[in-house]
């Protein structure tokens, strides 16, 4: 930085816009952020505290926190709930221990690696509503390829979307298609930057394979499988694309996710005041996991 | 019995490689076959393919296509250009305001850059379903919605802050002491940066630019609460297909795919660059 200032007193600009130089590369960013995030997002919160249905005959009004009583009180917001949990603890649990697992042997062959790692992006480069239909077509009860395969072992035809006890499993399937390569190659890069003098000690002190993974690669890349981990749960927290494709929230309410449930409420019930209410405590969900990968960004940041 | 063990691990491996491409695969097969082969039993691998359903897409075969998008869009065409307008609109906007902040946070001491990353960072992460409620009401009453300004507005909400963090890692990689050295030849602070700095941060650029328009091309939620018909992209578009309680599996496998094309071809073309924005992109948002 010292270097910088010396330039500076080399230029004949005047000091004063010498010093806001910085400010000015910053604002014009930092405004057009506040004007299309942060006051949407105020918006949102007065919404929240009003009641305001555009299809009750009773005007829009202030109301406090009735919204967020209601929901609290609200069995469907409770269902959400779990349903959201279910379904993002067990993609991220699933992916991770899967994703790892397969990295571990992939960072083990050299030729086709490469190769492999570029046939593995495409799942997750892809639009979301594509792969919701590619999964319609393929697990259709009674036409579909993979009842049809599952039945050539033996297996009575599942109906994977019409059964409010199997349709949530489904969506899991399908998120584990899309984001398990996703974690495979967060975890190879990770993998590849560990330093291989660490692997022969450890193989030098007789340690047995699945020793050296345990005690010294797993502790190596914790940091960026607890990244990798947190980032998935995020994008777990946001699903709709592919629910909103599939099974509409459906059966019943069996895949009714909390993202979903605002969108629900917001654009096929017009209770703007509820939606909002309830977006708000989705985003109190997302900040509680951000918060800590913000944190730890930031101190690599500042090194 | 290390020899075996290792083609124990390429099968293992190759295996899941593939297992992961074949819904890909029968969805294209689906798009070649004609409408009485999509649920034959046994299925049906080997067909004559047929190229019908491409051509009702895109708009080329008539009936069909007008019967179930009420006749008002032909074809998918329109659904390319509107598209292509939107990613391109978007990720130009966020490249341009985002690299220009993050030369900012990247080369100077910014009081509260802490803070300003931080709060970048966290709006990154709001669930879009929590943002596109109040855009709505905002857009309907200055109105935006339904217009392609809007729809751009609403994606670089995620995109700008995405390439501040990005672009301030990737110029801080780069020795400030190359700018300050042009500055000595008297070449300008604005200038040094966009001659010196930013051709040698291109590599951190491209990663950044093919992220945000994968993304803007592949979103959902936005298009489908802020477009109707005239600036609908192609995700909202081809959920047409299954109107009425009716699939048309062909013709919807045959827009998927086109759909899709752009995606896998860039993935393909720049593999280095989208794996590049991928880890970054997971690790930073």
């Amino acid at each position: 930085m010292s270097s910088t200032a010396d330039i500076d007193r080399n230029t004949r600009r005047p000091p004063l816009r010498r010093a806001l130089f910085p400010y000015m590369l910053v604002l014009p960013g930092l405004v057009y952020i506040l004007a299309s995030t942060v006051a949407p997002l105020l918006y949102s919160l007065w919404t929240s505290l009003r009641f305001n249905q555009a299809t009750s005959v009773r005007a829009p009004h202030f109301n406090g926190i009735d919204n967020y009583l209601d929901i609290l009180g609200n069995p469907a917001f409770w269902n959400s709930i779990k349903i959201t949990a279910v379904y993002t603890g067990m993609t991220v649990a699933l992916e991770m221990l899967l994703g790892t697992a397969i990295a571990l042997l992939l960072i083990r062959i050299n030729r086709g690696r490469k190769f492999a790692r570029l046939l593995l992006i495409i799942p997750f480069s892809l639009p979301p509503v594509i792969i919701g239909l590619m999964y319609l077509l393929i697990l259709d009860q009674h036409h579909g390829i993979f009842n049809y395969m599952i039945g050539l072992a033996g297996v009575p035809p599942i109906p994977w979307l019409s059964d409010r006890h199997v349709a949530l499993w489904a969506l899991i399937g399908v998120d584990l298609w899309q984001w398990t390569p996703f974690v495979i190659i967060s975890a190879v890069a990770a993998l590849e930057s560990m330093p291989t003098d660490v692997l022969d000690a450890g193989a030098m002190d007789g340690a047995s394979k699945l020793q050296t993974i345990r005690w010294i690669i797993l502790p190596l890349i914790k940091p960026v499988l607890l990244v990798i981990a947190l980032t998935r749960t995020l994008t777990s927290l946001k699903v709709f694309d592919v629910i909103f494709v599939m099974t509409n929230g459906g059966p019943g309410s069996s895949t009714e996710t909390l993202s979903y449930l605002v969108y629900v409420n917001g654009f096929v019930r017009f209770d703007y005041g509820h939606s909002a209410a309830m977006s708000w405590i989705l985003i109190a969900i997302a900040m509680a996991t951000a918060i800590p990968m913000v944190r730890s960004l930031l101190r690599n940041d500042v090194s | 019995m290390l020899r075996h063990r290792h083609i124990l691990v390429h099968i293992v491996l190759w295996s899941i490689v593939g297992m992961t491409l074949l819904p890909l695969l029968w969805f294209f097969l689906t798009s070649l076959k004609s409408t009485n082969e999509t649920f034959q039993i046994p299925p049906a691998w080997l067909f004559s393919p047929t190229l019908d359903h491409y051509r009702n897409v895109l708009g080329m075969g008539g009936e069909i296509v007008s019967s179930f998008q009420g006749g008002s869009v032909s074809g998918i065409g329109r659904g390319f250009v509107n598209s292509t307008i939107i990613a391109v609109g978007a990720t130009g906007l966020s490249t341009i305001l985002g690299t220009i902040a993050a030369f900012g946070f990247a080369r100077f001491t910014i009081r509260g850059e802490h803070y300003l990353l931080g709060l970048y960072l966290l709006i990154r992460m709001v669930p879009a379903v929590s943002m596109v409620l109040p855009l709505y009401h905002i857009f309907s009453m200055v109105g935006l919605n339904d217009t392609y300004i809007g729809v751009i507005i609403a994606e670089s909400t995620f995109q700008v802050p995405f390439v501040v963090w990005m672009m301030t890692g990737f110029i801080r990689q780069i020795p400030a002491s190359l700018e300050e050295s042009a500055m000595m030849d008297g070449m300008n602070r604005l200038g040094a940066m966009v001659r010196i700095t930013l051709p040698l941060a291109s590599a951190g650029l491209f990663a950044t630019v093919i992220f945000n328009f994968v993304q803007v091309w592949n979103d959902f939620l936005y298009p489908l609460v802020l477009t109707s018909q005239s600036t609908q992209t192609l995700p909202v578009m081809i959920i047409g297909f299954i109107a009425n309680g009716n699939i048309f599996w062909g013709e919807m496998a045959a827009a998927g795919i086109l759909i899709i094309l752009p995606v896998v071809l860039i993935s393909l073309v720049a593999q280095k660059y989208v794996l590049a924005g991928a880890t970054a992109g997971a690790i930073k948002g």
